[in-house]
């Protein structure tokens, strides 16, 4: 009896020991879900986090991977546009379609990606005149002219190579220098793009980020003769003073409005033509609803230096502030709670990212002063991502990191 | 009674063989990609002239060239010590800064179109935009950059720049009065002096360094092609979901030693180095 209890007994461990062996190397339930980030320097986040070595603590690719404990990687690279590089000669299309790999592993990430992350079409603007660009869509008759095809638009869309007169600079005779625009196809590039990822990775979610609207009181984009240029167009209604000279900084955001809805609007009529292809994750709404939530108090919506809006932006008018990056992370998470992937301890470990950034770099500011203890609990009282965001904004807004 | 001990022995050691099995089987689940690894000992690289590509451009004979004019081929260098940390540095050579005017003045007897007389270097130096670079990028970067510059504190702002990314430069003789008048200058102004060659002492070596933790990292491609890096910065050691934003790319060369190259995608920028 004794001898059958323990054959028994050894059978039944060395059939557990066996099981245990064979589900110990199965990794798919403990791989975290990964995210990899692509486009332009909006998505690498070296321009924007302030001071540059808390680019992990800011950027919002390395805030949405941590908060989450999901794999991340960001394969973005500053400066480019859909295709065609200003500097390599290489866009997001060709660096996609490269072959070759090497220990950064691009290709292996995008095929194993459960999502990814798509910052692109900004370059496709900022990269030329964005004055001429601005006066063509404030023209009056500037939807006449797109839909005969004529316009600056039609050639960004399409990709070709146009000219137009500069009104900033002339030649010896007095005649206005030719500027050149050699667009890329843009919404061929968004096309081919989806297809690209696609083949590489048919299960991944594909997220497509729109830009947002950059402009500000006191914007460098924009020099005093195209201002002056643009008070010279009666606005026609689209801007939001019609019958008034398109002056107004509030009208000069709607002409932005305008440009950046002909190039998000590409992404909106890929998905017309193919639905569920990707998820677009609205940045431009995302930050408008910042912009406006700041009113003065006559009830308008401060567009200045001191706006919430504007700490939208970094300092040099384009990229996203710290700010910005964490109201773009706060809009990625609540994709991803949607989508029911998000970390239940996201919004903690956000709290926990930012309360050591407190103590860590503002714990000597002022000389000492800073309120450090009061800046924690309204941390800790946060209950979004949202608020967490605010709550630390607020606390360091006006302080000087000590580093 | 030699029945039981014998039982006792079978039945322990199927305990040990299945605690051997269930150990063997958790480790046999790593995957390669051994996160911790240093050199073993201390290992130097030389600049690979022959890769070198800056803004997409790359020339083995201006790498050169610039090395026999400029830098100090001995002390530029880099170094994985086996402690976890990374040492880049290069070097200016001994003399180079007592003989820029004159090879500039010849260059400009050589080709006058290019404006390096002495006038033309002072207008250059004159009209660098100090003031827009440190407003527009520098200053976010490193808050508190400015201040430091204004106040003619240039070793306190480069420390600034040491504490957040780690690079630095050696080599100015602060107490020197002529780089003195040259920081008092650019701090009043936030313009550089037009004659800021000349005051410049002639003995200045400039060391340009950069100092991170690294770790070698075996990684596997998606074909199984297995990869070496080496990761450079504190993500990774810390957090093996995700890369630092440099990586070295390494293989041997035909002669058995390493080779590692560093690409900085957003500048065209190829770095190559040889195992010294």
């Amino acid at each position: 009896m004794r001898r059958k209890f323990v054959c028994i007994l050894t059978v039944v461990l060395l059939i557990v020991t066996a099981a245990f062996a064979l589900t110990a190397c199965d990794k798919t339930e403990t791989t975290p879900y990964t995210i990899v980030y692509v486009g332009d320097s909006i998505a690498e986040a070296l321009i924007g986090p302030s001071p540059l070595g808390e680019r992990d603590n800011y950027g919002y690719y390395a805030l949405v991977g941590r908060v989450n404990n999901f794999r991340y990687y960001n394969h973005s690279v500053s400066g480019h546009k859909t295709s065609t590089g200003i500097v390599s000669g290489e866009g997001l299309l060709e660096v996609l379609n490269r072959e070759d790999e090497n220990a950064t592993l691009m290709k292996t990430h995008l095929q194993e990606a459960d999502m990814i992350h798509i910052s692109v079409l900004g370059n496709n603007i900022l990269q030329y005149n964005l004055g001429l660009l601005m006066l063509e869509v404030a023209d009056p008759q500037f939807r006449q002219k797109y839909e005969q095809g004529t316009t600056l638009i039609n050639a960004l869309e399409n990709g070709d190579r146009v000219y137009r007169d500069s009104v900033e600079r002339f030649d010896a005779d007095g005649k206005p220098v030719q500027v050149e625009f050699d667009f890329p196809s843009t919404y061929q590039d968004i096309c081919d793009i989806v297809d690209r990822l696609k083949e590489l990775n048919p299960d991944a979610t594909i997220v497509f980020q729109k830009v947002y609207n950059p402009f500000f009181e006191g914007s460098k984009h924009l020099s005093a003769t195209v201002h002056r240029k643009l008070a010279q167009i009666t606005d026609d209604g689209r801007f939001g003073a019609e019958g008034q000279p398109i002056a107004t900084i509030a009208q000069i955001r709607k002409v932005g409005d305008e440009l950046l809805g002909c190039l998000n609007g590409m992404l909106d009529r890929y998905l017309e033509e193919h639905p569920n292809a990707f998820t677009i994750l609205d940045a431009r709404e995302a930050f408008e609803e910042v912009v406006v939530s700041d009113k003065d108090v006559d009830g308008n919506v401060k567009l200045g230096g001191d706006s919430l809006g504007r700490k939208l932006i970094y300092q040099d008018w384009t990229h996203p502030s710290n700010f910005g990056h964490a109201v773009i992370a706060g809009l990625t998470q609540d994709l991803l709670d949607e989508m029911g992937v998000s970390s239940p301890d996201a919004v903690s470990n956000y709290k926990k990212i930012k309360k050591e950034q407190i103590n860590r770099l503002y714990k000597n500011a002022g000389n000492g002063n800073f309120p450090v203890a009061s800046a924690i609990a309204d941390i800790d009282s946060a209950e979004t991502f949202f608020d967490v965001t605010m709550a630390y904004f607020n606390a360091i807004d006006g302080w000087t990191p000590v580093y | 009674m030699k029945n039981n001990v014998f039982k006792k022995i079978i039945t322990s050691a199927i305990i040990a063989v299945m605690l051997t099995i269930c150990a063997v089987a958790l480790c046999a689940c790593d995957d390669g990609a051994n996160s911790s690894d240093h050199f073993a000992s201390d290992v130097h690289f030389d600049v690979d002239k022959s890769n070198v590509t800056i803004m997409g451009q790359g020339s083995k004979f201006l790498v050169s060239k610039v090395f026999d004019l400029a830098l100090d081929e001995e002390n530029t260098y880099l170094v994985f010590g086996k402690d976890g940390k990374m040492h880049f540095q290069i070097r200016t050579k001994a003399g180079l800064f007592g003989v820029i005017p004159t090879l500039l003045s010849d260059l400009s007897n050589l080709i006058p179109d290019l404006n390096l007389d002495a006038e033309g270097i002072g207008q250059m130096l004159e009209n660098f935009d100090i003031k827009g670079g440190v407003d527009t990028m520098v200053e976010p970067m490193f808050p508190g950059f400015k201040s430091k510059l204004e106040a003619g504190d240039l070793d306190g702002a480069l420390k600034l720049i040491q504490r957040s990314l780690g690079f630095y430069l050696y080599g100015l003789d602060y107490e020197n009065d002529g780089v003195k008048e040259i920081l008092n200058y650019v701090g009043k102004n936030m313009k550089l002096p037009k004659n800021l060659l000349e005051k410049i002492p002639a003995d200045t070596q400039l060391t340009l360094t950069f100092d991170c933790d690294y770790h070698i990292k075996d990684v596997v491609g998606q074909d199984g092609t297995l990869y070496r890096a080496i990761y450079v910065g504190s993500i990774g050691a810390e957090n093996q979901d995700t890369q630092p934003f440099g990586i070295f790319n390494v293989t041997k060369t035909d002669k058995d030693k390493m080779a590692i190259e560093l690409k900085v995608e957003f500048m065209a920028v190829k770095l190559g180095f040889v195992e010294r």
